[in-house]
């Protein structure tokens, strides 16, 4: 039997079992949170800048009151990371609500969707392999080479200490945030893959 | 568009939504969560919405992208055989069967293909379809054979008739 030979029946049987919803319903359902992948990645985006923003702020603020000058550059640093990270928080932000306004077919929203939780990982590991561990270790040197708010120069043994213990906290960082983050969407991720695959397919 | 507006449109063709709901999701409560996310993806998106296509075609579109991307968490979607088949009834009706047998076949393909045989159910030209799903037509006229003989030989094995 083909597809075609029971076309008019399937289209009964797929529309049995139907709850119709009345208007009420409806609107009530449009006060609820959407469930998506894209919408809990938007939510964490946006937490995530509003914190950004008040650290940098607090930076901001900090330096104000702070003279020493190893710290007023540690925060001016830190002011400007703030700034670059709540740029690009804000494009991530910006792209998600543009897939959320939009009708695109099936491909091309695959693809956004994608694109997005690449960004997204990405932008999660580079923060995890650098930003972390620099902070962490000029912290480390500010708090262990100051006397009398006089700062010594990097000596050797801080060196030979620092720089392995940066590779393998670098590293830890990495390995888990990219084990978080594959807990999280990888295989969200690989089945779109899949499924974008399908539809380019030969 | 004033939610208003959106709601009594959503009423009128909310059997759209139904419809991929039930072919994408087994279990009940996953429809309910599927048709939820769905209203809510087509009211964000509503504003793009110019009516230069139906509201229909539109909704449509909305859905499908909702229901492809949408998975239910922790949750194997084991198929309800009794729920979609209810017990064979006294009178044996082999049209009945066979609509049964192929709905089976059809729950068994994968998302896209799924995507791909609710247009067609629906007379959705090949041009459309290609273009809801952002496949070249040839593609899909390839695609469409293919399914059909999947589905030909899936729902043999589940049709059995009574001599």
């Amino acid at each position: 039997m083909e597809l075609d030979e029971l076309k008019q029946q399937l289209n009964e049987r797929i529309e049995r079992n139907q709850h119709l919803h009345s208007t009420d319903e409806l609107s009530g359902m449009l006060q609820k949170q959407a469930a998506s992948v894209v919408q809990k990645i938007k939510r964490s985006l946006v937490i995530e800048l509003i914190l950004t923003v008040i650290f940098t702020i607090a930076c901001s603020a900090a330096i104000v009151v702070i003279s020493d000058w190893a710290y007023r550059t540690f925060l001016i640093g830190s002011i400007a990371v703030g700034i670059i990270v709540s740029i690009i928080l804000g494009f991530l932000i910006w792209k998600t609500n543009k897939l959320s306004s939009s009708s695109l077919s099936v491909k091309s929203n695959l693809e956004t969707i994608l694109s997005i939780i690449y960004r997204y990982v990405w932008w999660y590991l580079m923060f995890g392999i650098g930003l972390i561990p620099l902070i962490f270790t000029i912290a480390l040197w500010l708090s262990l080479y100051q006397e009398d708010g006089v700062y010594k120069p990097i000596q050797t043994d801080f060196l030979v200490y620092i720089i392995p213990g940066l590779a393998i906290f670098g590293y830890l960082s990495f390995r888990f945030t990219k084990w978080y983050l594959r807990k999280l969407y990888g295989n969200y991720a690989e089945q779109l893959d899949a499924m974008l695959e399908e539809l380019t397919e030969e | 568009m004033q939610e208003k507006e959106f709601v009594s449109l959503l009423n009128k063709h909310q059997n759209i939504v139904h419809k991929i709901c039930n072919v994408y999701m087994d279990v009940p409560a996953d429809r309910e969560d599927l048709f939820q996310e769905i209203t809510l993806q087509a009211w964000k998106a509503i504003k793009n919405f110019r009516g230069e296509s139906q509201f229909s075609t539109w909704l449509y579109r909305v859905a499908l992208n909702t229901a492809i991307t949408f998975f239910k968490k922790d949750k194997k979607q084991a198929f309800t055989f009794t729920e979609h088949f209810p017990e064979r009834t006294e009178v044996y009706n082999p049209i009945e069967e066979q609509v049964q047998a192929m709905y089976k076949a059809i729950g068994n393909l994968s998302k896209i293909d799924k995507a791909l045989v609710m247009l067609y159910l629906d007379d959705y030209s090949y041009k459309e379809m290609a273009e809801m799903l952002g496949m070249t037509v040839t593609n899909v006229g390839v695609k469409m054979n293919r399914i059909k003989t999947k589905l030909k030989d899936e729902t043999a094995k589940y049709y059995h008739p009574i001599n």
